[in-house]
């Protein structure tokens, strides 16, 4: 244990000491590391379809990376793994980019690949709940400190409705509260979730954030400025990789299930459908319908004025600040596609 | 002769003045044990104990395991799980409880089944962080008892540090340990070691000070070196405590290891209870919490076994 526990130490010293000592820019010659991690949120499903698949079909090793994707869990929180350097690239919500930002955590976005966010409401149909308006006394399913969390502040916010007439009940990612109606309103996944309650046999809606005018996006690959500044190749070969696996995993959403099935095989195949033509739409939203994990700066904009405006973030952040997009830039330049 | 608690423990106790609290059961094997006239020799290491335990480790001592012993000990707990099983496997449906509530025991065996739910790969993952964390869990909190008999400043330094450790919510640590130790096996084994050094540890040692003032001072009265007491008294003295400590942390090591699993892993037997609970397939969850059970009932008997092996003299009494 003790040197598994040094070594990062001596590492983080090693590191010090460089940046300390020589403050330049990395030139030419010192070597870029190419050996790299990528954690993702949650399991390997069609929600990470455009990783999975450049693993698969070789891009990263094609582009000189040796690349090993990382599961998430309820606990292994892809911030705090990639800004520790425990890990090299991970997937998080734009919220969390901005807001780590305020909080001095050096990240950047790299792609943004859910133009809109994931999240949704469900209601069960017969409940009469078909607006944020009609959540007054009734019980909100409620994940603390979630980017659900935040989404759900700023609906309420934008409907006018006082958080204080909602009862807030704490949940997590199981549905059995609500299926058991010990809850009248749970924050989903809306790519995923909504299959496994009807599946359950629930007749559900869903209430969307964005129909109230919540513009919020949703999962964005990213890495520490530090490392996007001493690894530019690797960034851009990692970034142009997985671009390459979206777009297949788009034009041909079957082989990649077929993928994601090869590796995990308790995984189910109408799920993974379902969640296929439900991520696809997320991408395709907005920027997202010519270019695939394009960052619009307008309407990063929007989102941290939204958050400013909710008191998530306590100062203004310049989306420039927080965004490297070079690589998908030059991904979509080089194939003649203008995306603004 | 009145026994009393605080008295030199090495007066072995007349059975006839075992305290009232003591079943017929009990009284039934006393009256065998009557019979033994080995009393006197060696050291008894039942007389270590307060009084009432003193019938409970006579007790396990005695019990031969015969089919007929064997059904009497386990008879009616096997009966009250087959009447559990059936039960639900009846009552669940019956009650409209629905299947991703409370799975009925058959849907949970043919979970087990599936080939895609790979339990047996699973099972196998978390056995491996179990086992290396228990090893290393193993070697910390032996390693430190024996220090602390050698160094009573160690001890004293140490000891109060390990308790407040032992109170602290372990579980907090599950992210932290995936950040410092990367994935792959070694924060599970670490959790697991944690969680199950610290049982172990203070077996181990109120174990190695078991031994009376008196044996230790024969000891040294006969001009014993400290590796010698250690060996020939306190070894043997605190062994029954340090199997009782090893079943304890096998079982608190195949917890540690889920746990770590269940903050986040791409295998084990918690990442199996992570997807399946929330895809709903609670039939799933309940196998994966079924074999981790399995498992360390496993553990469990290997460390009984042994008991049984290596601390003869507790079984020949």
């Amino acid at each position: 244990m003790s040197h598994r526990t040094l070594l990062p130490l001596l590492l983080l010293v090693v590191l010090l000491v460089v940046t300390g000592c020589t403050n330049t820019a990395p030139t030419s010659t010192s070597p870029e590391v190419t050996k790299v991690t990528m954690r993702l949120q949650w399991l390997p499903q069609f929600q990470f379809a455009g990783y999975l698949v450049a693993e698969a079909r070789g891009y990263y090793r094609d582009a000189g990376l040796d690349v090993t994707i990382l599961p998430g869990g309820p606990d292994a929180i892809p911030l705090p793994l990639v800004a520790t350097g425990a890990d090299t690239f991970g997937s998080t919500g734009a919220d969390t980019i901005l807001i780590s930002r305020e909080q001095g955590i050096e990240v950047v976005a790299l792609a943004t690949w859910f133009q809109a966010s994931p999240v949704a409401f469900m209601v069960h149909r017969d409940s009469g709940i078909r607006s944020p308006q009609d959540f007054v006394g009734r019980r909100v399913g409620m994940f603390y400190g979630d980017n659900v969390e935040t989404e759900y502040r700023a609906l309420l916010a934008a409907t006018g409705v006082d958080p204080a007439s909602v009862i807030e009940i704490p949940g997590d990612y199981s549905l059995a509260p609500f299926l058991e109606r010990r809850a009248d309103v749970w924050p989903v996944y809306a790519t995923d979730q909504p299959y496994t309650a009807r599946a359950a046999g629930a007749d559900i809606d869903l209430i969307l954030a964005r129909d109230y005018g919540v513009e919020l996006m949703g999962d964005v690959l990213f890495t520490t400025a530090e490392f996007a500044r001493n690894n530019p190749n690797t960034v851009r070969a990692f970034v142009q990789a997985t671009l390459r696996g979206w777009q297949e995993a788009l034009n041909d959403p079957a082989a990649a299930i077929e993928i994601i099935l090869a590796r995990s095989p308790d995984f189910d195949r109408g799920h993974l459908e379902f969640e296929a033509a439900e991520t696809i739409k997320l991408l395709r939203y907005g920027i997202g319908e010519r270019c695939v994990g394009a960052s619009d700066r307008a309407v990063w904009q929007k989102e941290a004025q939204l958050l400013r405006s909710l008191g998530v973030l306590k100062s203004d952040i310049d989306p420039e600040t927080v965004l490297l997009t070079d690589a998908v830039d030059e991904y979509y330049r080089s194939q003649g596609i203008e995306c603004r | 002769m009145v026994e009393k608690h605080s008295s030199p423990a090495h007066t072995v106790l007349p059975t006839r003045q075992l305290p009232a609290e003591l079943t017929s059961t009990m009284e039934h094997y006393v009256k065998i044990e009557k019979k033994g006239e080995h009393r006197d020799e060696g050291v008894d290491f039942a007389s270590l104990f307060p009084p009432h335990d003193q019938c409970m480790v006579r007790y396990g001592a005695m019990v031969k395991t015969t089919p007929h012993n064997l059904f009497r000990r386990l008879g009616p707990a096997l009966l009250l799980g087959v009447a559990l099983v059936i039960g639900l496997e009846w009552g669940l449906p019956a009650a409209g409880i629905p299947a991703y509530l409370l799975p009925t025991p058959s849907r949970v065996i043919n979970a087990a089944l599936q080939p895609e739910v790979r339990l047996i790969y699973h099972t196998g993952a978390t056995a491996s962080a179990a086992l290396l964390g228990l090893a290393i869990g193993i070697c910390i909190a032996l390693t430190l008892a024996i220090a602390f008999i050698f160094v009573r400043p160690l001890e004293d330094a140490l000891y109060p540090w390990i308790l407040l450790g032992q109170s602290l919510p372990s579980v907090a640590l599950a992210p932290l340990l995936t950040i410092w130790l990367g994935d792959g096996i070694a924060p599970r084994a670490a959790m697991a070691a944690l969680f199950a050094s610290f049982p172990l540890l203070i077996a181990t040692i109120s174990g190695l000070r078991r031994p009376a003032p008196e044996q230790l001072a024969m000891m040294q009265a006969y001009g014993a070196s400290q590796w010698q007491i250690l060996r020939m008294l306190r070894l043997p003295a605190a062994l029954p405590f340090i199997f009782s400590g090893l079943r304890v942390a096998g079982a608190l090591a195949v917890i540690g290891a889920l746990v770590g699993e269940l903050a986040g892993a791409g295998r084990g037997l918690g990442y199996l209870i992570t997807t399946s609970t929330y895809r709903l397939a609670t039939d799933r969850a309940f196998a994966a919490v079924a074999a981790a059970a399995g498992l360390a009932l496993v553990l469990h008997g290997i460390f009984l076994l042994l008991e049984r092996i290596i601390v003869f003299w507790e079984r020949e009494r």
